[in-house]
This record gives structure tokens, C-alpha cells and sequence, in this order.
């Protein structure tokens, strides 16, 4: 039995493939090629982490609730009324 | 009979109110990504809760709420749009990867390595979106914001999967690039790299 390699991606391959490893969009066997890389390759590592931070950016920033809905949510309140729905008490 | 009937609608009534309402400010938040101006936004907020409410018995108790809404959301804004399925560029994922690589090292070369954990990047973020062609926004929005896998995202905007790889890379690298240039703008980080051309920012 063969041990596989996890040492024979380069540097740019793991780039590459960073967003799509973070999304979980590899299969296993090149996922695992990945992890072995960036477990002993710092600089991609330091390139995983700047990746991964911006991506927590993005879905924390642009899933956040609007600051201000108080007249928004009177607005539709009020027109769920004069579709049926009895206003909140 | 009549008695039941309108228990069963009061019960309706309120899971409505318990379970769909308290998103507003998230779905709020999102049709302001969508339709790019607030008044828009909140006529689209409105429409979103609407038709939610009308169609409130197909949804499935117990399901994500939010997602349901969001998607109700989406559809209402590209029924509204009536936008011409427009033929795009297919991108070369990667060359995107390696364009989102330099913009890495030139972060990191200018001090800018931990970005995303000391700015405030929120305006710049929005601001970025909604410079993007919509179909670009729309990708970063369901795969990103939403959760969609790649087969997902690509069933649920009828494009193939290499479609919405190519256009979620370019525009995570258009947002990613807008981003650093906010933070450098703000003071943050050394030397300031030549910008991309409006044509590229825009993802076309």
C-alpha cells in the first residue's frame, strides 16, 4: 500500500485553490493534500488566514440587520393589516 | 367550523408575527444590497413581507425562516427587474486566484495583513456591491451571506457551476480590492498599487 503524498502540491496550486477549500468545494482526497500543505507551509497558512478572515468579513458585515427599520416596519405593519394580518398588539 | 377556521388563522397570524417579522432589519439589510437605493429597498422590503405573508401556509415550520424570506426577497427583486438575462464574460478562475493572490502580497507588503480584523469595513463593503453588476452580487449574497454551495447557488440562479465559481472569484477579488484600497485611503498601509480600470470594477 501506497502512503499518499501530501507534500506535492505547490505554493500556487494551494492559492489557487484557497477559496474553494474554504468553501468546502474540494473533495476529500485534494482537501487533505491542502490541509497537509498549509500545515507545514507558513506562508500559505498566513494566506489561509487573510482569505478566511475576509470571508467572515463579508458574511458578517452583509448579513448584519439594518440599524434603523422603526418607520420600515410601521410601514409594512400597517400595509400586513390591510392585507389581512391583525396588527401586533 | 367557521370557529376553527379562524383559529387556525389567528394561529397562522401569529407564527407569522413571532417567526417572519423579527427578520425585518436582516431582510431590510438585504434588499438594500439588492436594489441599490433605499427607497427601492424598503419597497422591496415591503413586497418581501407581503408576499410572504400570503404565502405563509408553504412555509414549512421549523426551516430556516430567514432563507425563506431572503429567497421570496431575491425573486421579487429579479421578477421587479425584469432584467435582460444578460450574456457575461466567463472568467478564468484562475487568473482571478492569481489577481487575489497579488492583492495578498501587496496587503501584507504594505501592512495591510490583518485588514479585516482592525477596520471598520462596512461602508466600504456595501458601497463595493453595489458598484458590481447585479448578477456578481447576487452570487456573493447566496454563496457567501446565505450558505449556498456552488450547485446550489447555480440551480437557484440557472447558470452552470464554472459560472458561478467565475463569478463569485472575481467578485470576492473586486470586493477584496475595494476593501484595501478603502482601509489604504483611510491612512492604513504604505504604498497604494495602480487601480484596476471602472470597467473591471464593475465586473464586466
Amino acid at each position: 500500500m501506497t502512503t499518499p503524498s501530501f507534500h506535492d502540491l505547490t505554493c500556487e496550486e494551494v492559492a489557487k485553490a484557497v477559496w474553494a477549500y474554504l468553501d468546502a468545494e474540494i473533495d476529500a482526497e485534494r482537501a487533505a493534500r491542502i490541509r497537509a500543505h498549509l500545515d507545514t507551509c507558513a506562508h500559505c497558512r498566513d494566506l489561509y488566514t487573510f482569505e478566511g478572515a475576509f470571508l467572515r468579513t463579508v458574511a458578517e458585515l452583509l448579513d448584519a440587520p439594518a440599524d434603523e427599520t422603526a418607520s420600515l416596519r410601521s410601514r409594512i405593519v400597517h400595509a400586513l393589516a390591510d392585507a389581512g394580518l391583525t396588527p401586533p398588539r | 367550523m367557521e370557529l376553527a377556521h379562524e383559529t387556525r388563522r389567528a394561529a397562522a397570524q401569529a407564527d407569522f408575527q413571532r417567526v417572519a417579522l423579527p427578520w425585518l432589519p436582516h431582510v431590510s439589510r438585504y434588499a438594500r444590497l439588492l436594489a441599490r437605493n433605499p427607497s427601492d429597498a424598503d419597497d422591496l422590503t415591503q413586497e418581501t413581507f407581503l408576499r410572504a405573508y400570503r404565502g405563509w401556509s408553504t412555509f414549512r415550520q421549523g426551516t430556516d425562516c430567514r432563507r425563506w424570506l431572503f429567497a421570496i426577497c431575491r425573486n421579487t427583486f429579479l421578477r421587479v427587474q425584469h432584467r435582460e438575462r444578460r450574456m457575461l464574460a466567463v472568467h478564468d478562475v484562475e487568473t482571478e486566484m492569481r489577481e487575489t493572490t497579488q492583492l495578498y502580497w501587496d496587503a501584507v507588503g504594505s501592512g495591510l495583513g490583518d485588514v479585516f480584523d482592525r477596520v471598520d469595513l462596512r461602508p466600504a463593503l456595501e458601497r463595493c456591491l453595489r458598484a458590481m453588476l447585479p448578477e456578481y452580487a447576487d452570487t456573493v449574497l447566496l454563496v457567501d451571506v446565505e450558505g449556498y454551495t456552488y450547485a446550489d447557488a447555480a440551480t437557484e440562479l440557472g447558470v452552470p457551476v464554472g459560472t458561478v465559481r467565475s463569478r463569485l472569484f472575481r467578485a470576492r477579488r473586486l470586493l477584496q480590492e475595494g476593501l484595501i484600497e478603502y482601509a489604504r485611503d483611510l491612512g492604513l498601509g504604505a504604498a497604494r498599487p495602480a487601480p484596476h480600470d471602472e470597467e473591471d470594477r464593475r465586473g464586466t
